[in-house]
């Protein structure tokens, strides 16, 4: 298996199949099959391994997971579990990608400038046509880039999808930085950081010597992201990549150590004679799968000193289940009429992805709470994308919401925007 | 095999029947520490109603195909795994509904696939209390939880499951369904209670359908006092001045077991304990101060205990498990014997003190390992021969060993009774 590191290889026998992934993993949560739990991808992960199963048979129970890596944080055995899923997608041949999803690798690994390029007409035509809940609009304004300096505190991270859908995130981080006594950089020609790559199976290579390139000649202290699926690459997934040389790996664990969420910087440097606002606002509090503990911590003060009353789920394995709209499900869902599964529910398309997304909104609708708060750009397309014509409940990126702590803000769904 | 499959779809419609290689493998192992081979069954079959149950078994005994039957697949003693290649593993999830929690009667009635978990959560809802709560509650099904007699955290208090029992449903290989009654079930006075029998059986008198199981009215607050001795000598002696105050649990760990709870290395034992009520704290504390304790802080002690084994087993490599036991009074004697016997092979301790039941975890091969296993198990015998002393009974292992074997024989006359095809999983052992 030579997509696994021995590491985690020598991991995978250390499952003792205690089962303790289960109640915490979101597909398992939907559909209680054993194919689409943890522990059973640990099974068949070993089972490839040791050649009992072949990659193939496989690809239902690998390609369902929404490498959300709840699993990974509750393992007793601490089996890097998040980090071996990707590595078996490395190994399966014949990964189902739609016409689309096939472009990905070249356009986000492309020079970035150039797509900057061909998205204004691309936003205009698009906006010319009725709105589609399912897919949300590209932005038509870019942020504007700050010249890239070589040395700075922060080195901003944006992501592919704050770049696309989002960039007002990437203005409001630069100033909330700046305003907390940071100096920011941020690089232009910085690529994606190989996650949705990753997710196809697809090799991260070109992405990361591209980027590798460009960070080794700068100079900074701190890695951040308004992305925390940008981040957790950095932080967990490269490093732990079979894929690396050896100098790689040791500048890839050099960047995973510089790593620190937005959140957690803001809430260090945050003055302490700060006003906590009047709770004004009811908000729903989805948790990003990949924002550590550290970091939501430092999320939910932030919201709160900005004057949020926040509710959340009680149950621990929700998911917007972003992952699964990296690959075409479509074949491994057959209609069957007579069926009951919710994971064979016949004619949608993609069951799996869209139950997820609809879960949380109908827990934040059922709270009564005015809006959906998460801090990952995934969570913010998919929960969106998931509004019906008879619940249009907004989400905004907490971000946008403590922005307001320094930046008078007002609350984004009240702007009017 | 293809014919059976297509059989089996018959009866229970094609996506409750599973015989894709990924599902059988993934299902083909489940949480025992027992280093047995793995084999993987030939399907897996899911049946969503009782009686589709029934039917499935019926079918299985008219094609002698064994069966195996799986719940939430944790149980570290009792293995939900197939014993050969040619095994149906019969999945009780589908079986998932709670059908009704009585306050009335202080009873649930439960389908069998419904998770530990799940069913205290609906109790509460209602301000009654399920006592079994193993370590595994969210994943462990009540079917399970019957079939291997899970206790959990308050068997010192309330026991094992069995007792929890009021009737449930006993699906036999001939298709039968027959209603079973507990030792406190309602309706029936007199006679043995049979349902008690299917506790800890592990499948191997057929399939558990609907329970109805006794609830309890909630506890007052309940609370854990950690705390740590310099010996085992001086926790076994704190353990039996703590039995007469009333306390829900006594867990004990030896340095090996209190480590992967603590998470850094630990030079001496502790003991767990867990209270009940308003003043129960003081007096536990004074007591343990007594005998040498000293409390310590431990957040999240229930979810760090859950994990012990698992991340023993991935810290120290693979283990087989088994139990001792003994009267409590003798609980030191059988620390100190298995110090001993850790002198010679690695030994992890730990369980529950209170009734001296530990779980010991030996880190040899399998046939060290059942030498050990097997002393053990005459040392339990030795140490617990007190109903013999009375009764002027007194035997030596050997010779109780002896009359145990023909007991056992006994039992399994009974499940040749029940099972004539031989399809049901086979006893489990004594240990």
């Amino acid at each position: 298996m030579k997509h696994l590191t021995p590491y985690q290889l020598h991991k995978l026998d250390a499952c003792s199949a205690c089962g303790l992934c289960l109640p915490v993993c979101p597909t398992f949560a939907k559909t209680g099959l054993e194919t689409a739990s943890p522990r059973g991808r640990v099974a068949l992960a070993s089972g490839i391994a040791k050649g009992e199963i072949k990659p193939a048979d496989t690809l239902q129970a690998f390609l369902t997971c929404t490498l959300c890596g709840k699993c990974a944080k509750v393992c007793p055995a601490d089996i890097p579990l998040a980090s071996i899923f990707f590595g078996i997608r490395k190994g399966l041949a014949g990964i189902p990608l739609t016409r689309a999803q096939r472009l990905w690798p070249a356009l986000l690994t492309a020079n970035q400038k150039a797509v900057d390029f061909l998205q204004a007409p691309l936003a205009l035509a698009a906006s010319l046509f009725p709105k589609s809940t399912s897919m949300p609009p590209l932005a038509q304004e870019l942020f504007s880039y700050a010249t890239p300096t070589e040395k700075a505190d922060v080195l901003l991270f944006p992501g592919c999808l704050v770049r696309r859908f989002n960039p007002r995130l990437v203005d409001l981080s630069i100033r909330l930085l700046e305003k907390l006594g940071c100096s920011v950089i941020l690089h232009p020609a910085l690529v994606c950081c190989g996650r949705p790559l990753a997710v196809q199976g697809k090799s991260i290579a070109r992405a990361l010597r591209k980027n590798f390139a460009l960070l080794q000649k700068m100079d900074f202290s701190i890695l951040s992201s308004p992305c925390p699926g940008c981040l957790s690459m950095f932080r967990e997934i490269i490093p732990n990549m079979a894929e690396l040389s050896t100098e790689e790996r040791q500048f890839a664990a050099e960047l995973s150590a510089k790593c620190v969420d937005i959140s957690t910087l803001a809430l260090q440097k945050l003055p302490r004679d700060i006003n906590p606002g009047p709770r004004s606002a009811h908000i729903w509090w989805h948790r990003p799968c990949l924002l550590d503990d550290g970091a939501n911590y430092a999320e939910m003060q932030l919201l709160r000193l900005a004057g949020c009353h926040i509710s959340m789920p009680s149950d621990s394995a929700q998911c917007c289940g972003a992952a699964l709209n990296c690959v075409d499900l479509q074949k491994f869902h057959p209609p069957k009429e007579e069926s009951t599964e919710p994971w064979h529910t016949p004619s949608k398309k993609y069951p799996l992805a869209r139950m997820l997304p609809a879960e949380i909104r109908r827990q934040a609708q059922g709270s009564g709470a005015e809006a959906i708060v998460g801090a990952c750009p995934a969570c913010l397309l998919k929960i969106t994308g998931a509004s019906t014509p008879l619940d249009r409940l907004p989400m905004a990126h907490a971000l946008e919401i403590w922005a307001q702590l320094l930046l008078e803000e007002p609350f984004p769904w009240r702007s009017g925007a | 095999m293809q014919a059976t499959i297509n059989a089996i779809t018959q009866i229970l419609g094609r996506e409750n029947v599973f015989d894709d290689p990924a599902t059988c493998l993934a299902l083909a192992r489940s949480a025992s520490y027992h280093q047995g081979k793995t084999f993987v069954p030939f399907a897996c079959a899911k049946p969503r109603h009782i009686r589709e149950a029934a039917s499935l078994l019926s079918f299985c005994n008219q094609e002698g195909i064994p069966v195996v039957f799986r719940g939430g697949g944790t149980s570290s003693l009792l293995p939900a795994q197939p014993q050969r290649e040619d095994t149906l593993l019969i999945l009780s999830t589908g079986l998932n509904r709670i059908l009704a929690i009585n306050p009335e009667n202080m009873e649930a009635i439960v389908q069998p696939g419904v998770t530990v978990a799940e069913l205290a959560q609906a109790a509460a809802q209602k301000a009654l209390f399920f006592p079994p709560q193993p370590w595994s509650a969210a994943v462990a099904t009540i079917g399970g939880a019957i079939a291997v007699n899970a206790a959990g955290t308050g068997f010192l208090k309330y026991g094992p499951i069995t007792n929890y029992i009021n009737a449930l449903e006993l699906l036999l290989p001939t298709g039968q369904i027959l209603p079973c009654h507990g030792a406190n079930g309602f309706g029936i006075s007199s006679g043995p209670p049979i349902a008690s029998l299917l506790a800890g059986s592990g499948g191997a008198f057929g399939f558990i359908g609907t329970c109805a199981l006794r609830l309890l009215p909630i506890p007052p607050h309940q609370g854990w006092i950690i705390a740590r001795f310099p010996d085992f000598k001086a926790l076994s002696s704190c353990v039996t001045a703590l039995l007469p105050i009333g306390v829900v649990s006594l867990e004990l760990f030896d340095r090996l077991t209190a480590a992967q709870l603590l998470g850094s290395p630990a030079e001496s034992p502790l003991l767990a304990i867990e209270i009940q009520g308003e003043n129960a704290e003081y007096e536990t504390v004074e007591i343990v101060a007594q005998h040498g304790g000293a409390p310590i802080p431990l957040p999240e002690y229930t979810e760090k205990r859950a994990a012990i084994l698992p991340g023993l087993f991935s810290a120290k490599g693979p283990f087989i498990l088994t139990q001792v036991a003994s009267p409590p009074a003798q609980l030191s004697i059988l620390l100190e014997k298995l110090q001993e016997l850790a002198a010679d092979t690695p030994l992890a301790v730990m369980g529950h003190a209170g009734i001296a039941r530990l779980q010991v975890a030996i880190f040899a091969d399998k046939t060290r390992a059942t030498t050990i296993s097997s002393e053990l198990f005459r040392l339990s015998l030795l140490l617990n021969n007190a109903l013999e002393k009375e009764t002027d009974l007194a035997l030596s292992p050997d010779a109780w060993l002896a009359q145990h074997s023909e007991l056992q024989s006994v039992a399994r006359q009974m499940q040749k009774s029940l099972d004539p095809g031989g399809i049901l999983p086979p006893l489990p052992p004594l240990a």
